[in-house]
């Protein structure tokens, strides 16, 4: 029984039959049977079921796997139109997969790869030395990390010996924490290193440019100083050869001479303003910050324009606030803007009238200038004023013709306002005229603007805080001061005079050079104050008597000027200075200053042939003994050889030795460092040669520039200072 | 202790004359009875007035086995007395599915929580979410409890099961019975016998134990599928086609259906269905389904450390199964007689669901479709 299907051993045991062995009885018989083929009956519903079952599992199995199968497609799809390439490695680094951009990568078929080790197609390289060309230990405990890494900049070398540039990253992928696999993301950076070396050229290229433009800017001022030395020689001999003609009768040649004289002038102010726009274009506007009185300012202006707007037969109208105050800003760049706008109305305007008035207002908790120019001119079409103030741009080319100029001018106005704080505006209305108004702010406040500037503070303070300290230390001494002040003006003693009155302060007054050296021994004053222009003896050489004197070395001296011009040349440290082309007028008035009774010498120190042989040739027709070198180093050997000259008139730019170089050399020589030096320059200095110039004749301060109110202003504020004191310094300047 | 065995007929009345006298404080009278009882609750009567000290509980059945027999229309009784060890029985309310997790922990708490060797626990078959059920059970019991129990049947109709408070079958009970001490010896084992086949599933629509969705699509699309002409015989002929479930880390858990929703496609199981959980349909024959009734009958035995002259067996199986074994059932009672450990005497009943530790040791939990077996006896 033990043989038989569980199933019937049970059946049988149900029936009752204990032996299959014997026949059952026929109701156990019977009763097996049914309990039999209901057994076959439930094993065919249960085989039905089950084969049911299976079929539609099996059509499920078959859609689900189509699905899949359609899912890898797309998969794939998108791995192949991948730009990177990508691998999956087993464990042991053997390529599972790879997709198209990695067959290109790698020079392999996916078929190929499969199975094989990754770095038989592939090596690293990480740098000169650095290769990853096998899976190394670092690789392997990089991998135990379980994050991704990998490499930005590296190359991949296959097995083909291809190089590329990379980017490749390790993606370790985790089964239950266990590192089971690997993605590798290959990225090829060719096109983004070409992008960047691109990116480098074309930096380079804007660097070039950049230079480019530099290189122009120094061009131009070059070219101005190549222009203006034959111009100077143009001007300075049609001069000579007027006088010569009036002198000889040739009375009807003089007029045609005038105008090689006036072209000759007019081109320098056209080089001047190409000059500037070059700068403003170069970014290389420098900022000379001072503290000047506006009136002053206006009526400097209407002085120089007023012949040349009378010219065309127009009445110019001045209107201004009573006091207009102080302006802290560039006074040369305003007095630029000004002229040249007035020089416009006038230009424009025939028989009419031009109206000039300054006002000023508040705005924003500042004071501001206003400057206004209305013409009754030809005025601008509503159309062109939009291009107006863009260089190189006038009404149209016949204006150019009919009316002159470069068309720089406002544009060189406009940003000179801009670099100032300010900004100009303009109306205008065919016909009917045009009206320009500047608007400025009292003080022009740092960083108001890009281009580069000189810091100001150093070599304006500095000079002023030293006498300040001067005369302080002098008035600790008693109780009153004794105050010499030498100069040939007797106005100018009055004005002192009555300003110091009501001070503590004894004003003792001396007429000439001589007479103040001689009361300076006398009276032993607590300071002194010279006039650095006197027509006898000049304030340079009464300061260098005083200081050779041991009587009187140790008293503060103080020069000044109540002079307005020349205030570039004295703020450099340099006694005077001419601006080429020299017309005659200047150099007689340098000459006259600086001519002592007998015969002085002057020496001339000047590079160009024609500029220094046109001088020597001017000058000889004086009473000055002339000598002349043509650079620096000459200058020296002349100085050498030589009794010390009177005046030198003194190039800057030369070969070999310079005008620097000259005035080091001067400096440094006890006898020389008093002789006057006037500099003689084409070419705009730039703040940092002012600055050299400065220390190079550091012993001559001078403060220039200023009127009688500022000079009396700032004496005013030097002795009410007296009550503070440290330490005593020979010499200062206002 | 001492079990008496014994049983009731729809039509033929008691099988024995007088009631085994074993009445106690600590005796135990099981009663397993088709749900037409409901409508006839004389013979509770009857063991109410034999037995007025003793513990009076019971649920309906898919089927009631006595021994080795299944029999539908009748009351399968065992009337065991213990004579070392406590006990203690309480019932409970549940009348909505939501309400399970309370009712467990209510009934939980009825029982003081000491030394509570077996909790053993009957419920309505229809009302009920069995997973939240044994989820509150679990959480007022110590861990050192082992609950069994299963859900009441209503043969293959799915419609009204009932639960005795005492003497009276009501439909809306959940009831308990409490060993206490060391003086019992209990085992238990419970095996299904089911293999998974198809596509593995998930689940991505259900609330609760209402599953909606299966990988998007309709659940009660797919079983009308695969049951064919069967279709007509749900939720029933649903039992051909147990759902295997498992979430991630989970143990796998087997859920059976009690009812179908045509209006909105819904299926509703014995337990829940948690969204996200991967499903899989199942699939049995016949000496499967024998075997897992073996092989829990073998768990219990190994288990049972004490080899007492007398043990009270009872076997809650799958109404489920029965559906497949049709009169081959008892071949799977046999298959656990041949077993049990000696001395057995089994009663038991076809149940929707049946509650048992997953495996020894760990919490209990709902299963569907096994042979659920507790075998209780006296050192």
């Amino acid at each position: 029984m033990s043989d038989l299907h569980s199933i019937l051993q049970r059946q049988l045991r149900r029936v009752g039959i204990e032996d299959p062995d014997q026949t059952p009885d026929p109701e156990a018989w019977s009763k097996l049977l049914e309990r039999v083929s209901f057994a076959y009956e439930s094993a065919d519903d249960d085989r039905y079921r089950l084969e049911r079952s299976l079929d539609i599992s099996s059509m499920e199995m078959e859609e689900l796997h189509d699905q899949l199968i359609d899912e890898r497609d797309k998969l794939h799809a998108v791995l192949a139109a991948l730009s990177d390439g990508i691998c999956y490695m087993d464990r042991n680094w053997e390529i599972r997969f790879l997709n198209a951009a990695g067959e290109r990568m790698l020079d392999v078929s996916h078929d190929q790869g499969t199975g094989r080790q990754i770095f038989e197609f592939l090596s690293i390289k990480l740098g000169h030395e650095d290769e990853i060309d096998g899976p190394t230990d670092a690789l392997e405990q990089k991998l135990q990390e379980s994050t991704p890494f990998g490499f930005d900049d590296c190359h991949i070398v296959n097995h083909c010996d291809n190089t590329f540039p990379a980017k490749v990253t390790f993606n370790p992928m985790l089964r239950d924490d266990e590192v089971v696999g690997i993605v590798l993301k290959i990225t090829d950076i060719t096109s983004e290193k070409q992008a960047q070396s691109m990116i480098k050229k074309a930096q380079g290229v804007a660097e070039e440019a950049k230079r480019a433009k530099e290189a122009q800017a120094a061009f131009l001022a070059n070219m101005s100083h190549e222009l203006r030395t034959p111009l100077n020689a143009i001007i300075g001999y049609s001069e000579l050869v007027t006088e010569d003609a009036e002198i000889l009768g040739y009375s009807e040649v003089v007029p045609d001479l005038e105008k090689i004289q006036l072209a000759g002038k007019h081109l320098v102010s056209l080089i001047s303003d190409v000059l500037d726009m070059s700068k403003i274009q170069a970014g290389k506007v420098e900022l000379e910050i001072d503290t000047f009185k506006a009136d002053d300012l206006v009526n400097d202006v209407v002085v120089m324009l007023e012949p040349d707007i009378a010219a065309s037969g127009n009445e110019l109208i001045v209107e201004k606030e009573e006091t207009l105050g102080t302006l802290r800003s560039d006074r040369t760049k305003i007095r630029q803007i000004l002229s040249n706008l007035l020089n416009n109305a006038g230009k424009f305007t025939e028989e009419g009238t031009v109206h000039f008035s300054t006002s000023t207002y508040e705005h924003d908790r500042k004071t501001w200038f206003q400057f206004t120019v209305r013409d009754t001119g030809i005025g601008i079409p509503e159309e062109k004023i939009p291009r107006l103030f863009e260089a190189f741009t006038q009404e149209d080319e016949s204006t150019t013709r009919k009316y002159g100029g470069t068309g720089l001018g406002l544009a060189i106005c406009k940003n000179y306002c801009e670099v100032l704080g300010g900004r100009i505006e303009i109306e205008s209305e065919r016909g009917v005229g045009t009206t320009f108004v500047v608007h400025l702010p009292s003080g022009v406040a740092h960083g108001s603007f890009s281009s580069s500037r000189r810091d100001d503070s150093a070599s304006v303070a500095s000079p002023r805080a030293s006498i300040q300290t001067a005369i302080a230390d002098s008035a600790h001494r008693g109780e009153n001061v004794a105050l010499l002040v030498i100069d040939d003006e007797p106005s100018v003693h009055e004005m002192i005079t009555r300003y110091l009155t009501h001070r503590s302060v004894v004003v003792h007054s001396a007429m000439s050079g001589d007479e103040g050296l001689q009361m300076a021994r006398q009276l032993k004053p607590d300071a002194i104050v010279v006039d650095v222009l006197m027509s006898e003896m000049s304030g340079w050489d009464v300061l260098s008597k005083l200081k050779s004197d041991p009587t009187t070395s140790s008293i503060p001296v103080i020069v000044g000027s109540i002079l307005d011009e020349e205030s570039k040349a004295f703020s450099l440290g340099a006694d005077e200075y001419l601006v080429k082309p020299i017309d005659r007028e200047s150099l007689d008035i340098i000459l006259n200053r600086y001519a002592y009774k007998g015969t002085p010498r002057v020496l001339i120190v000047e590079d160009d042939d024609d500029l220094r042989h046109l001088l020597q040739r001017r000058i000889d027709r004086t009473h000055w003994d002339v000598d002349t070198a043509a650079h620096g180093g000459e200058a020296h050997q002349y100085l050498q050889e030589h009794r010390r000259p009177d005046l030198i008139l003194l190039d800057l730019m030369m070969p070999e030795v310079d005008g620097f170089d000259l005035l080091q050399i001067l400096h440094k020589n006890p006898e020389w460092q008093t002789i006057p030096i006037v500099i003689l320059t084409a070419m705009e200095l730039t703040n940092r040669e002012k600055k050299l110039l400065d220390t190079h004749v550091r012993q001559i301060l001078h403060k220039g520039s200023q009127s009688e109110h500022e000079f009396l202003d700032n004496l005013t504020e030097l002795i009410d200072s007296l009550d503070s004191s440290t330490s005593a310094v020979a010499t200062g300047v206002i | 202790m001492e079990v008496s065995t014994f049983e009731h007929h729809l039509d033929s009345g008691w099988t024995v004359d007088d009631f085994p006298a074993l009445d106690s404080e600590n005796t135990l009278v099981l009663v397993f009875g088709s749900r037409e009882y409901l409508d006839d609750p004389a013979p509770f009567e009857s063991l109410r007035k034999a037995y007025p000290n003793s513990h009076l509980i019971g649920c309906s059945s898919s089927g009631e086995i006595h021994d080795t027999r299944v029999s539908d229309g009748t009351l399968s009784v065992a009337v065991t007395r213990f004579d070392g060890g406590r006990i203690q029985s309480a019932t409970v309310e549940l009348d909505e599915l939501d309400a399970s997790y309370e009712a467990g922990r209510e009934l939980a708490q009825k029982f003081e929580d000491q030394q509570i060797t077996n909790f053993f626990v009957l419920s309505n078959g229809t009302n009920v979410n069995g997973t939240k059920l044994v989820e509150g059970i679990n959480s007022v019991l110590d861990e050192s409890a082992v609950v069994t129990g299963g859900l009441a049947g209503d043969g293959d109709r799915f419609e009204k099961t009932w639960v005795l408070d005492g003497s009276s079958p009501e439909s809306n009970l959940v009831s308990g019975v409490a060993f206490y001490g060391d003086n019992f010896c209990i085992s238990h084992g419970s095996q299904g016998g089911w293999d998974r086949f198809g596509p593995q599933r998930r689940v991505t629509r259900s609330e609760g134990s209402v599953l909606y969705e299966l990988d998007g699509k309709p659940a009660l699309e797919l079983y009308k599928r695969y049951l064919g002409d069967q279709a007509d015989g749900l939720p029933a002929t649903g039992l051909l086609f147990p759902l295997e479930l498992h979430a991630d880390g989970d143990e796998r858990l087997v859920r059976t259906i009690l009812a179908v929703d045509e209006d909105d496609q819904s299926m509703t199981f014995a337990g829940d269905i948690p969204e996200g959980s991967k499903a899989q349909l199942m699939k049995a024959n016949f000496n499967r389904l024998v075997e897992g009734a073996s092989k829990a009958a073998k768990t219990c035995a190994d288990m049972h450390e004490h080899k007492g002259e007398q043990a009270l067996a009872i076997g809650i199986s799958c109404v489920g199964r029965r559906l497949i074994l049709k009169q081959r059932t008892e071949d799977e009672l046999e298959a656990v007689a041949e077993t049990l450990p000696e001395g057995s005497k089994m009663v038991g009943f076809y149940s929707y669901g049946e509650l048992s530790p997953y495996v020894a040791g760990s919490d209990c939990a709902l299963h569907n479709q096994t042979m659920t077996l507790t075998v209780i006896s006296e050192k």
